[in-house]
């Protein structure tokens, strides 16, 4: 299964989150273990999670996204 | 003189964090392929598209 | 300045990123789309012998001011017609731009307007004859003296534009950054450019090729050679993180901000980094335009091409290179022609975008490389793979407007479907009139999105300090070693 997540960098933590999940860590690595925790909890064994992670470019200042067209994008797979 | 300016940024670039081979290995291999690659092209460039000029 | 927006924790709705993601929405695209249409529109023209772009508004070098502008096609309409048909084609093309790109549309009109109305002046001021024609026109204009100012619109554009950028009150100042937006405009003129290489190649089609395939020589070398210089640097003698030093040397070594952006999402490095390196990197870049093309203009002269090539290695935005390129190749071909030697237009701009292009072109391959090693060898993520459709996001769709304009015309010229004339009747005011108009905008802009003020605001001075002598100390003479290297000799074909 696929699930989604927007990705953003505040207040000096990475925010991953969606409608359902809200993961915050102070390193990408401890974001990974504490989203891989979280849906071990909600999806449980036997499960194979693929995880679009999105970094929301929005949050940067207008000015400079007419130099970049994205920033990044992040996949990630879990198996349970 | 460098070392005035590294006192100055050194706090706003992140915490310092050491050397590593990984890092020499990296940079050098870029720098004598970006020699070797300058040479080998500037050959081929001067006696073929130069040469005329 | 360089904090982070706070995001609307509302996530959109589900959406995986495809090949054709942002197509429709980001600035680099709709280059390629606006650039292209006018493009077609002159082959269409061309084609058709039919005035489809005649419109288009051309400003003249003029001593009385009813001739400073005219339509491309004189006899298709009055020039106040062309002005204010080019005023509402450009407002509509690019409005649909903005509005797909869901930035606020009235805002956008009302600063375009502002902005579309300071070029035109800086256009017509600084197309006087008195200002700008070389003294072997003044006989022409009757003129017995002159400032000899080859490409002073250009100059007064800047000024304006800086003038903006730095001395306006804030509120004005916030409301014209809507439509100041000098990377989309050049890129459109970059496309437009693409035609008139291609145009050029039909007549010169060695010299078209020599430049392309020693642009791209040049481009492998300073990759090589610039990034990993710049990040042993930042990393041994300033002191600065991985991340820090892998954005700094993409940022001064590659193609600037956008290199700068790539490398802080190949290392993962908070936005913070990519944002402060970005507002040094435009600044420079500002400083570089002004100061580099009267600099090779003056001690350079010798070697037309390797200094319009110099440029494209050493200055690392879009429009800032292209901007220095037009007035570089405007400097030299003033000085030629006051010493009675006329070369042809715009192959010394051609030799800067050129150089810039290649460059832009790897950055997705190299932001990728940079991410293997970066998850490889510095910060393993077990589960994370470096998707490598990013390599395909990253890379300037611009580009693709700009080979593909390039091409189409010579393959119509070389193939014999359409005479050069023929060609010239459509394409002309495109790759002529418009493309200087867009460069003018970008000019203008470039002014605007400047604020020296920035390099005092905390923090950024200390690494401004790095990215100056980096650039000036090592960037910009390897620069123009390599240009050197392989343009040796290249001087613009004579004009016809």
């Amino acid at each position: 299964m696929k699930i989604y997540l927007k990705l953003v960098y505040k207040e000096n933590c990475w925010v991953a989150y969606n409608k359902e999940i809200k993961i915050k860590a102070k390193s990408l690595n401890e974001l990974d273990e504490k989203l891989k925790e979280e849906l071990r909890k909600r999806f449980g064994k036997g499960k194979k999670i693929k995880v679009l992670m999105e970094y929301d470019y929005k949050t940067f200042p207008f000015w400079i996204i007419q130099y970049h067209p994205i920033y990044f994008y992040r996949i990630l797979e879990f198996n349970f | 003189m460098f070392e005035l300016i590294k006192l100055l940024i050194i706090n706003q670039t992140g915490e310092q964090e050491p050397w590593d081979k990984i890092e020499s290995k990296l940079v050098l291999g870029s720098i004598i392929a970006g020699i070797i690659a300058l040479i080998l092209l500037a050959v081929v460039i001067n006696v073929t598209i130069l040469a005329k000029y | 300045m360089a904090e982070e927006k706070k995001p609307e924790e509302k996530p959109e709705e589900k959406k995986e990123v495809k090949w054709y993601t942002g197509m429709f929405s980001t600035e680099d695209w709709w280059a390629f789309w606006l650039g292209s249409f006018f493009v077609i529109l002159g082959v269409i023209a061309a084609f058709t012998q039919t005035p489809l772009t005649g419109w288009i508004v051309s400003f003249k070098t003029w001593t009385s001011i009813e001739k400073s502008i005219a339509a491309s096609h004189k006899e298709l309409m009055s020039p106040i017609a062309a002005l204010i048909t080019s005023y509402i084609i450009f407002t509509i093309l690019t409005a649909i731009g903005a509005y797909f790109m869901k930035w606020k549309l009235r805002d956008y009109l009302l600063a375009w307007t502002i902005i579309f109305i300071l070029a035109t002046i800086s256009y017509i001021l600084g197309k006087n004859a008195w200002i700008s024609a070389p003294s072997t026109k003044w006989e022409k204009y009757g003129l017995e003296s002159g400032l000899q100012l080859g490409g002073a619109h250009y100059i007064f554009a800047l000024i304006i534009g800086l003038i903006i950028g730095n001395l306006a009150p804030k509120k004005f100042k916030e409301f014209i950054m809507k439509a100041a937006r000098p990377e989309w405009f050049i890129k459109i003129a970059i496309v437009a450019l693409g035609a008139k290489l291609g145009l050029k190649a039909v007549e010169f089609p060695g010299y078209a090729t020599h430049l392309l395939v020693a642009g791209a020589c040049a481009t492998i070398a300073a990759y090589l050679l610039y990034w990993p210089i710049a990040y042993y640097l930042t990393r041994r003698f300033f002191g600065f993180n991985r991340q820090w030093a892998a954005c700094f040397a993409s940022g001064i070594s590659i193609c600037g901000v956008s290199a700068s952006i790539a490398t802080a999402a190949a290392t993962r490095a908070p936005a913070i980094i990519p944002v402060i390196i970005s507002a040094i990197i435009v600044i420079f870049a500002t400083i570089q335009l002004i100061v580099y093309p009267p600099l090779l203009t003056k001690f350079w002269f010798n070697e037309p091409i390797s200094a319009g090539a110099s440029l494209g290695l050493t200055i690392k935005t879009d429009g800032a290179d292209a901007a220095a390129g037009e007035l570089l190749d405007e400097f030299m071909r003033a000085k030629a022609e006051a010493m009675g030697i006329m070369w042809e237009e715009g192959w010394i701009l051609n030799a800067a975008v050129l150089t810039k292009i290649w460059i832009d072109i790897f950055i997705g391959i190299w932001a990728f490389l940079l991410a293997v090693i970066w998850v490889r060898y510095f910060e393993r993520r077990p589960g994370e793979k470096v998707p490598k459709i990013e390599i395909w996001l990253r890379f300037p769709k611009f580009v693709l407007g700009y080979f593909l304009a390039m091409f189409l015309l010579m393959a119509l010229g070389f193939s014999g479907v359409l005479t050069v004339e023929q060609l010239e009747y459509g394409v002309k005011p495109v790759e002529g009139a418009l493309r200087k108009f867009f460069f003018l905008l970008t000019f203008v802009c470039i002014g605007i999105v400047t604020d020296f003020k920035k390099l005092k605001e905390a923090g950024i001075g200390k690494v401004a300090l790095a990215y100056a002598l980096i650039l000036f100390g090592i960037i910009t003479p390897l620069g123009l070693f390599i240009a050197w290297v392989f343009h040796r000799g290249m001087t613009p074909p004579p004009a016809s």
